[in-house]
């Protein structure tokens, strides 16, 4: 039977939890300690999810970045999709923290939002690279 | 002879610093009616929380993960709708123990004289210089905090081939940053036998994208006289020093030091604070309180902590404690030492009056399954499943337990296998 | 661009500097050759930073003839470029009272060379008033007052600025790479990779490169043989725990492990001395272990965990062991200052001075130039203003309310003047201003630092280097994928 380990994140511990599969079915999990720990790997084995922090392009702000965050998890396998994406998009200030930037990030139904917010900066100041 | 034109004024409480430490501080100082100054030297509130964009922040305090922007905003809206005179910008000029001060504001040279003083003033990453890493001095060299700020805040990628020294978890969150921004990191090293930051950190950072985590590995040489081309990784011995003959090289052109953060104590010395020697940080009360009475510390300027939330809870604290010393002039004396015993090196406060509920947290210096956290001849325990260095532990005296120490008078923290 | 002079000096050390500021007080055209960007970036930059009192070297060498008549010179030299230097004096103790003959060599030594005030200490007690922490073995002191310490960096800023001022043109970033030697005239082409430029005499200050330089007109009279010293430097916290030059008892290869204060506050350690086959200032474990082990013999109790950083320098000796000065005997006006080692940095005013007398000694004409202004304002220290010059500095520049190294407080004011000055790199502002020399050791203040030159130089923040050529500190701009 294939087999896959996993470090448990549970606590921090960091058991290493060996899963039994067939066909995409869990047969046995070994190694776990506790409840949390046979959720968690469980939950790793079925659909691993991420939260994505990173950056997008703004204008017109202190800064020529601005934080953003998916809403949600997204499926692991999306995230450089996701990625690739965020890096078409330009904003431009005001922003307003939790302002939706994409609605449905790469067919995930999850919406990647701005997690700060930024004024609009004077005109003058809108060409320089750093703050 | 003071200079005319230098502008003066009293405020109930000056805090120093508007990260989470300094923001809490001065909120808590407001809602209670004390009229509170924050001065930030940067040009915003939020302090570090505003670079570290990843998620994880909160969860102690709002239930939820939120990035570090996320979390200040929660603060700084707070704090522009209330009485908080913030101060951007504003530098501490000098710092003096009956509690006045000396800033250098963006309309010129303010004197201030304050009731009572939080200094709020975090820390700062450890430099290349003091862990004494041998080798040529190119560009490509710096703490992960700075690449955190120019990656996050300022839009450039400082490097594409990078190695990281220490497995904290700002080593670990700026790996995946930097593998996320589309730079390739060849590995981290920690001279430790185990990783230092979170285990979460390890797997979602590291493993998730087959990063070589190196244990017992440091850097022991640095190439390349202009940019960096690349440094030496050596395994280290059960004490930490370098084994002759195991080094490897690794071609970067850049190299990420986290390798521990000193509180800023700078201000601390001149107002004649004492500092600890463990903590590098202030020693302090129940309340926050340093030796000179009035001043205050809280969040990394006392100690390094490794949640924002007990930062903030703190801030709460040190702020209550600014605001009763503010009123009356003075605060409930602590009289009782609290002092590391087995397995603990450090335990912050390191005094206590012993009449009210007070929070402690420690660190201990091996990590250790199934541990008692627990107060020597008391029946005073907290159970934990494993402690880490890494990680802090916090506990709470209150209640009826308070009485258990009225016949100490040093309260001695141990942390002990319990089977 | 392409230029010609009376006098090119090749290398911008403390010798080219200072010989061109020598130059600068007469009615002649004179330019400096600099394969950096910046002045100071060879040996001169990583040194003790000592003046010594001149009792080391052996009469009759040029070491000797140069070292006590520079030390001389230090006071007026230092005030009128407004560069602090420190007279504490020097120690050189031993912990064998059966030693004494062997400083008392060393005293005599000095008088012979022209060094003053030298004495012999076994009052333990004023030992320890002259240097409270010293290791309470040391028994016998040679004393020499006279020695000082200074920041070798500022000194050459300084001598550069005021040389400059004085009309001296500086070309940076002009690696020389080849020099022709006109047939019929007194005259020499040097070609760089900063133009070409001609030149009737030619003074070779090219530090660890002069036998290079040399060579090219047919001198192979010496060698280079570079040897490496490394050194710890310690926060300036612990200001005031050494208080004087701390030297070991001299070994043959050089004066041994040094425990000193610098010039700007902190303490160093070292150095050590490695000859070399291929130049490095990289530091070594084993280099940086051997500084320490011999810093903790002089003084045990110093707190080492208060160390910011290593760093290590090249000693420029020739063969001879001896400065190399004079006239080269394969090209006539063609003057060789090499080999110019420790104690360099003390004999550098008297060799520039040498240097000019032999110019005219070899037929250039000095007439005295009347606009000739030997004084050089420093750039205005915001962290040794006292609160009513803060007051007034701040209401004159907007520049000067925004501090951008925290650790050493240095002003935006600072920065933006010592670009004006002419730094181009972080470095450059770094060995003018201080920033990022303080316990964060740039860590905060990097960021602001680029952008701040970005802007004032008017290029991209990923064209700013920590000094020059590839160092540069940005890859590339985040989301460049459009």
């Amino acid at each position: 039977m294939p087999k896959e380990e996993y470090t448990c994140v549970a606590c921090p511990k960091g058991c290493t939890v060996e899963v039994e599969f067939e066909d995409e079915e869990i047969k046995e999990i070994s190694g776990y300690n506790c409840a949390k720990g046979e959720e968690y790997v469980k939950s790793e084995f079925h659909d691993p999810r991420r939260i994505l922090t990173t950056t997008v392009k703004i204008k017109n702000a202190k800064y020529p970045r601005i934080p953003v965050r998916t809403e949600t998890g997204v499926p692991k396998d999306e995230l450089d999709c996701c990625l690739e994406e965020l890096k078409e998009v330009e904003l431009e200030a005001p922003a307003e923290v939790g302002d939706v930037v994409i609605e449905d990030v790469c067919g995930t139904d999850i919406s990647v939002v701005t997690s700060r917010s930024l004024d609009r900066v004077a005109e003058k100041e809108e060409d320089k690279v750093l703050s | 002879m003071m200079n005319s034109n230098i502008k003066s004024t009293k405020k109930d409480i000056v805090v120093v610093g508007g990260g989470p430490a300094g923001m809490a501080a001065g909120l808590r100082g407001a809602e209670e009616g004390a009229e509170v100054m924050i001065v930030e030297r940067d040009i915003e509130l939020g302090g570090i929380l505003n670079q570290c964009i990843h998620n994880g922040f909160g969860v102690e305090i709002y239930g939820e993960e939120l990035t570090g922007p996320e979390y200040a905003e929660r603060f700084t809206s707070q704090i522009s709708e209330s009485s908080v005179d913030v101060m951007l910008n504003t530098f501490v000029l000098s710092m003096r123990p009956d509690k006045s001060m000396t800033l250098l504001t963006p309309n010129g040279l303010l004197e201030v004289e304050a009731e009572a003083v939080v200094l709020a003033t975090g820390a700062r990453e450890r430099s290349r210089g003091e862990i004494r890493i041998p080798g040529s001095r190119p560009s490509g060299v710096m703490p992960a905090g700075t690449a955190q700020e120019l990656i996050n805040k300022k839009g450039f990628l400082p490097g594409k081939r990078v190695f990281v020294l220490g497995s904290g978890d700002i080593g670990l969150i700026i790996s995946r940053r930097l593998t996320w921004e589309g730079a390739e990191v060849a590995g981290v090293a920690e001279i430790m036998d185990y990783p230092t930051g979170l285990n979460r950190n390890v797997v979602q950072c590291l493993h998730d994208y087959d990063i070589p985590l190196h244990l017992s590995h440091t850097v022991t040489d640095i190439y390349g006289s202009n940019r960096l081309e690349g440094v030496e990784l050596s395994r280290v011995d059960d004490n930490m020093k370098p084994v002759e003959g195991t080094g490897q090289d690794i071609d970067v052109d850049l190299l990420l030091l986290s390798v521990g953060l000193v509180p800023e104590n700078d201000f601390f010395k001149e107002a004649g604070v004492t500092l600890s020697e463990r903590t590098s940080g202030p020693i302090v009360d129940e309340w926050f309180q340093t030796d000179v009475p009035g001043i205050f510390g809280c969040g990394n300027s006392v100690h390094i902590e490794d949640l924002v939330d007990w930062v903030t809870m703190d801030g709460f604290r040190a702020g209550d404690g600014a605001v009763a010393y503010a009123g009356n002039g003075n605060l409930q004396s602590a009289e009782k030492d609290v002092v590391p015993g087995e397995n603990v090196n450090y335990v912050v406060p390191q005094k206590v009056s012993g009449e009210d509920d007070f929070r402690f947290a420690l660190r201990v210096e091996e990590p250790m399954e199934n541990a008692d956290i627990s107060i020597k001849g008391t029946d005073i325990s907290f159970f934990e499943k494993i402690v880490t260095p890494g990680e802090m532990e916090v506990n709470e005296v209150e209640g009826e337990d308070l009485e258990e120490l009225q016949g100490l008078d040093e309260i001695e923290v141990e942390v002990t296998r319990r089977f | 661009m392409n230029a010609s002079y009376d006098v090119i000096v090749i290398g911008g050390g403390i010798i080219g500097t200072g010989v061109a500021r020598a130059l600068s007080r007469y009615k002649i055209d004179v330019g400096v050759l600099e394969k950096e960007p910046d002045v100071c970036w060879g040996t001169t930059k990583a040194n003790s930073g000592i003046v010594h009192a001149g009792y080391d070297a052996k009469p009759g060498t040029a070491k000797a003839s140069f070292s006590a008549p520079g030390n001389k010179k230090y006071g007026g030299w230092t005030e009128n470029l407004s560069v602090p230097f420190k007279r504490l004096g020097s120690f050189v103790s031993t912990k064998d009272k059966s030693q004494l003959d062997k400083l008392e060599n060393l005293l005599e030594q000095g008088e012979e060379n022209g060094v003053e005030e030298l004495e012999i200490i076994t009052d333990r007690k004023r030992i320890e008033e002259l240097e409270p922490n010293i290791t309470e073995e040391v028994e016998v002191v040679l004393y020499a007052p006279t020695a000082g310490v200074v920041a070798p960096y500022k000194l050459t800023i300084a001598l550069f600025e005021n040389a400059r001022e004085n009309g001296v043109d500086f070309h940076f970033n002009a690696p020389v790479k080849g020099i022709q030697k006109g047939e019929d005239e007194a005259k020499f082409t040097i070609e760089s990779g900063g133009g070409n430029f001609d030149g009737k005499y030619v003074i070779n200050a090219a530090g660890i490169h002069s036998d290079e330089i040399a060579g090219m007109v047919g001198d192979d009279s010496f060698s280079i043989f570079p040897a490496r010293g490394e050194y710890h430097l310690l926060d300036s916290e612990i200001e005031g725990y050494v208080r004087r030059i701390n030297f070991p008892l001299p070994t043959q290869e050089s004066k041994g492990i040094l425990v000193t204060p610098a010039a700007e506050g902190s303490i160093i350690f070292g150095p050590n001395h490695q000859p070399l086959e291929e130049p490095s200032v990289a530091t070594t474990k084993e280099g940086l272990e051997k500084v320490l082990g011999g810093a903790m013999k002089l003084f045990p109790d110093i707190d080492t965990g208060k160390i910011r950083t290593n760093f290590a320098g090249l000693r420029a000796k020739a063969g001879s062991d001896d400065f190399v000065i004079g006239e080269s005997d394969a090209a006539d006006n063609f003057v060789n200052v090499a080999g110019i080692q420790s104690p360099g940095l003390t004999a550098a005013p008297a060799i520039s001075e040498h240097v000019v007398g032999l110019l005219e000694d070899l037929g250039l004409e000095l007439i005295d130039d009347s606009d000739f202004d030997p004084r050089r304002n420093p750039i205005p220290k915001f962290a040794e203003m006292d609160i009513d010059e803060i007051a007034q500095y701040t209401d004159k520049y907007k520049a000067a309310k925004d501090i951008v190294c925290r650790c050493e407080e240095v002003t935006r004011a600072e920065i933006e003047e010592a670009i004006d000055r002419g730094a181009t790199t972080l470095d450059g502002i770094k060995f003018r201003t201080r920033s990022r020399m303080g316990s964060c050791q740039g860590g905060f203040c990097t960021p602001r630092l680029i952008e701040i030159l970005s802007d004032k130089l008017g290029v991209s923040p990923k064209e700013i280097t920590k000094k020059g050529d590839n160092s540069y500190l940005l890859a590339e701009e985040t989301k460049k994928g459009e």
